[in-house]
């Protein structure tokens, strides 16, 4: 799975082509703009549309709530850990991959891939059968006096499953694309491993680095299925934002569910809007890469 | 297993990272996946027969498969036009529609899955004008397969746009100059190019929408042997504290994907079989 | 600093790079390894920095003077690399790209600022690239790139200096100027150095010794004069320049090609064993009239004497295309024209029989 759509969407004016007949162009941009309009620009309305049916009074109020609070305390929490840790396990993953050939790489490969064709669901349901009280290790769990399924260390589980393989991703190719030189000719000049990463590698990886922060986090966020699992939907302990937004909507508080919906919205839309910046970002470097490789000015 | 040999670059941290990496990796996927697996051979092979293809389970499949590849199969055509049109023309907007084809990305699918249900639900925006014509879409698997285009259209589109960009010019001005028409180009032409890359992206979103859970649930209604998708089989199971049973479903649905990531990778390999073989 | 390689092999898989090669570097001289691409040139220059590792054979060495280096890693080596795609840090300005090597020393070595700032400073007017010490290595020419590469390889004053096609990657008339400039570099501050290049015109023009490689292995070494004008192989006559290619066989102790007859190469050769004679353009001279010493019976096909020399294209009685170079005044004597009957005669050719030479 070479690209998958975590890898940048490219998008250059320099590749557009007018010479399509009038009357086609006109069709094929009507269906595009009506079915991205239903598609995806309505659902996106219809949630700040629900939020603020009845006044912007009640939707400030719906945050006013303890739980609603509780679950977006424990949603930063959560991303404050599940984010970092696998920041550092892509790079040192894409350092080992992008960097060295080496017998069950492709192994390594897929299994990164893996989250990415695993039902949500399924990657809560392993740890309920890893640490549940019927797990391998749950009985131990329990008489240790320690809770993994049904509190905050099984929702931190599970979002570290379906979000590790994000910055992983998005740093092998990268790194694969801008090749070792740089860092070879670092270690000829007496650098050491650790000077080579922060004074090389780092810098060059940067905004690509960042991109998968960013996807990283948004999916750490929203994450709904695998921690709808492993949570118990204990209110105020254990419920995550997007899943504060399902009780309320369960028990027809519509109002307040789109409200809390909303913030989930915005924070989609703050993602969009950095991955777009990041990518133009990331494009740049590439290019300019890709000229000082050829040797020739700008 | 792993063969921690030195590899031939001189740079330093390989066994670092690679340890590091194959420890994460076992801890978060190896070992909780053994236990799925482990669960799942607790049943008998007989056992675990009656269980995978009880009628509600297969009921499931059916379902989940069908919307699925439904889904798949609108986005492969709506996707193809949303991919040709952004990549190809420019007009207005057309920065901000290619920025919003991620949000089913960046959307907690917890928050699409209400505001789907909310624009189809029997007083929405679009379903007061189906229901009046014999049309419901929520709470039935139209309402589904609506959940699983959305969250499925990214895939086709983004697998699809490098390869259109890389498209020469000259590929069309030489089929016009042997005299093809607009359309004989197209189809003889382009579409040739652009099909593996179509066929992968379906793939993908097909793979994506059949483990689909959080978009799916609220529009669904989860009314056992009508609309209840696999995935939700398998919570329901759980919350029956039925963890064989869960397991097992699990492990059929695991099997399905790592078809399909099986038939990806292939699906690549061809394309790029091909593309070195044109290049 | 010499550098002294012992029985280094290299195998990719199955693919022999480098078999069994043995030479010495000396000291303070600029060195050209010039071959084909695939001959194994740019892989011993990478063993010999480290970066990659030779064949764990019996007896196997590196001495940079006389100290073994095969088990010392590509950080403590001291040495100079220039890469071919000048691998500058992107991310730094070309002040800190040459500072690099000096600020990532530890603690205890590393100069002070001050010194690193004076050295710096003292580097750029090296490579002359005074005022652009702010820029980044997108903002540099080619040219520019590669003296900031050539300056960051100077800064750790290196024990040698390794360039890997450090021309490669110019385009035709900066690498003229470059080549020129290096050579002057170099006899300012006599660091042993080793160039990789696949341009034989670079190697004569640049190197104070070259090395030709074919097929992993040493064909001969010696200074641009000897390996010019007196190849050691086949292979070298051929790669260092145009020639002419005649097929002969040794008869008596002569090697004979049709009219011509030469000395046939030394050692037992057995009688109608072939031989091979290569003569370069412009060792061939066109007479009107058949000599005493043998001569080759041709037509001009095509006459060029816009440039330095006169190119004469001549085909043979026996159908034969050959190449000649005269000179201006020469050409002018002769009064050629195509078409024209004339003879060709050898002032200096090259005999080889089974590959060894005379």
């Amino acid at each position: 799975m070479k690209r998958t759509p975590t890898d940048m969407p490219p998008v250059a004016a320099t590749h557009v082509r007018e010479n399509d007949p009038r009357w086609v162009r006109a069709t094929l941009i009507a269906i595009t703009v009506l079915f991205l309009g239903i598609f995806l620009a309505l659902p996106l309305a219809s949630i700040f549309t629900e939020a603020l049916r009845k006044g912007i009074g009640v939707y400030l109020a719906s945050f006013r709530q303890p739980d609603a609070y509780a679950a977006i305390r424990l949603t930063l929490l959560v991303s404050a850990i599940a984010v970092p840790l696998n920041v550092v396990f892509g790079l040192a993953a894409a350092w080992a991959i992008a960097r060295f050939r080496f017998c069950g790489r492709n192994v390594l490969l897929t299994l990164i891939d893996l989250p990415f064709a695993v039902s949500p669901v399924i990657s809560g349901l392993i740890y309920v059968l890893l640490f549940g009280l019927h797990g391998w290790l749950g009985p131990w769990l329990n008489e240790h006096d320690l809770q993994v399924i049904f509190a905050v260390p099984g929702i931190v589980l599970a979002t570290l499953f379906v979000t590790f393989p994000f910055v992983a991703r998005e740093l092998i190719p990268l790194m694969e694309e801008q090749g070792s030189e740089e860092e070879l000719a670092a270690r000829v000049l007496g650098a050491s491993g650790w000077q080579i990463f922060w004074r090389i590698t780092l810098p060059n990886v940067r905004w690509g680095l960042l991109y998968g922060v960013i996807l990283c986090n948004a999916r750490a966020m929203g994450e709904f299925g695998a921690v709808s699992v492993v949570s118990g939907h204990i209110r105020g302990l254990t419920n995550t934002v997007p899943l504060h937004v399902e009780i309320l909507y369960n028990e027809y508080n519509f109002v307040a569910a789109f409200a809390v919906a909303s913030l989930l919205a915005l924070l989609a839309l703050v993602t969009l809007g950095l991955k777009t910046a990041v990518e133009w970002k990331v494009r740049r470097d590439r290019a300019e890469s890709a000229a000082s490789r050829e040797g020739s000015t700008p | 297993m792993w063969h921690i040999g030195r590899t031939n670059s001189p740079l330093p941290g390989f066994r670092l990272t690679l340890g590091y990496s194959v420890l994460y990796l076992s801890l978060i996927v190896l070992l909780p996946l053994a236990a799925l697996l482990a669960k799942a051979s607790a049943a008998s092979w007989s056992e675990f027969w009656r269980i995978a293809l009880d009628p509600r389970a297969v009921a499931s499949y059916r379902l989940t498969l069908g919307a699925a590849l439904a889904g798949a199969l609108i986005n492969a055509v709506f996707g193809f036009v949303v991919a040709w049109t952004l990549v190809r023309y420019s007009f207005p907007g057309r920065r901000l529609l290619d920025a919003i084809v991620d949000l089913p990305f960046a959307m907690p699918t917890a928050i699409s899955g209400i505001a789907l249900t909310a624009i189809y639900a029997r007083t929405g925006w679009i379903g007061q004008w189906l229901e009046p014509l014999g049309i419901p879409v929520a709470f039935t698997p139209l309402g589904i397969t609506i959940a699983l285009t959305f969250i499925g259209l990214p895939f086709v589109v983004r697998t699809l746009q490098p390869p259109l960009q890389e498209l020469e010019v000259e590929l069309e001005q030489a089929a016009a100059s042997l005299g093809a028409s607009r359309w004989q180009t197209f189809c003889r032409v382009l579409l040739p190019t652009l099909l593996p890359p179509l066929l992968t992206g379906f793939a993908l979103a097909f793979a994506r929408a059949l483990g689909e859970y959080g978009s799916v649930v609220f529009i669904s209604g989860n009314m056992p042997m009508k609309t209840e998708i696999t995935s939700l089989l398998i919570i329901v199971k759980l919350e029956q504290y039925d963890y064989t049973g869960a397991a097992v479903i699990a492990t059929v649905m695991l099997g399905a994907s790592f078809a399909i990531l099986l038939g990806i990778n292939g699906l690549q390999w061809w394309f790029n079989q091909r593309h070195r073989a044109g290049a | 600093m010499s550098i002294e390689i012992r029985k280094i092999s290299k195998t990719f898989g199955t693919f022999a790079a480098l078999r069994n090669i043995n030479l010495v570097v000396p000291d303070g001289q600029l060195t050209a390894l010039l071959g084909p691409s695939g001959s194994g040139k740019t892989t011993l220059l990478r063993i010999i920095a480290g970066l990659e590792t030779p064949d764990a054979t019996d007896g196997a060495e590196i001495r940079f003077a006389q100290q073994n280096v095969a088990g010392i890693d590509v950080r403590d080596r001291r040495v100079g690399f220039v890469f071919q795609h000048y691998a500058l840090f992107r991310q730094l300005n070309v002040f800190e790209n040459i500072a690099f090597g000096l600020r990532v020393r530890p603690r205890q070595t590393r100069p002070p600022e001050a010194v690193i700032r004076g050295k710096v400073k003292d580097l750029l007017k090296l490579v002359q690239l005074e005022g652009l010490e702010g820029r980044y290595p997108a903002q540099l020419s080619g040219g520019q790139r590669q003296r900031v590469a050539l300056a960051r390889a100077l800064a750790i004053e290196p024990k040698v200096l390794l360039l890997d096609e450090p021309f490669g990657a110019l385009d035709a008339r900066v690498r003229q100027d470059l080549r020129r400039w290096l050579r002057r570099l170099h006899d300012e501050i006599h660091v042993t150095s080793l160039f990789v290049t696949h341009d034989q015109e670079e190697a004569l023009e640049v190197a104070d010794r070259i090395v030709v490689m074919n097929q992993g292995q040493i064909e001969q070494e010696g200074s641009p004069d000897e390996v010019f004008h007196s190849p050691a192989s086949a292979f070298v006559m051929n790669f260092l320049g145009n020639v002419n290619l005649f097929h002969g066989r040794v008869e008596e102790g002569k090697a004979v090609f049709g009219p011509l007859v030469m000395e046939a190469p030394a050692g037992p050769l057995s009688h109608g064993s072939p031989a091979r004679l290569f003569v370069r353009p412009f060792d061939l001279d066109i007479q009107l009239q058949a000599g005493a010493d043998g001569a080759l019976a041709g037509r001009v096909t095509r006459l060029q004497s816009a440039g330095p020399v006169v190119k004469v294209d001549v085909t043979t009685a026996e159908g034969q295309p050959m190449h000649v170079e005269l000179s201006h005044e020469r050409a002018r004597q002769l009064q050629l024209a195509v078409a024209q009957a004339i003879f060709v005669v050898p002032r200096t050719a090259h005999v080889f029989a089974d590959d060894y030479a005379i």
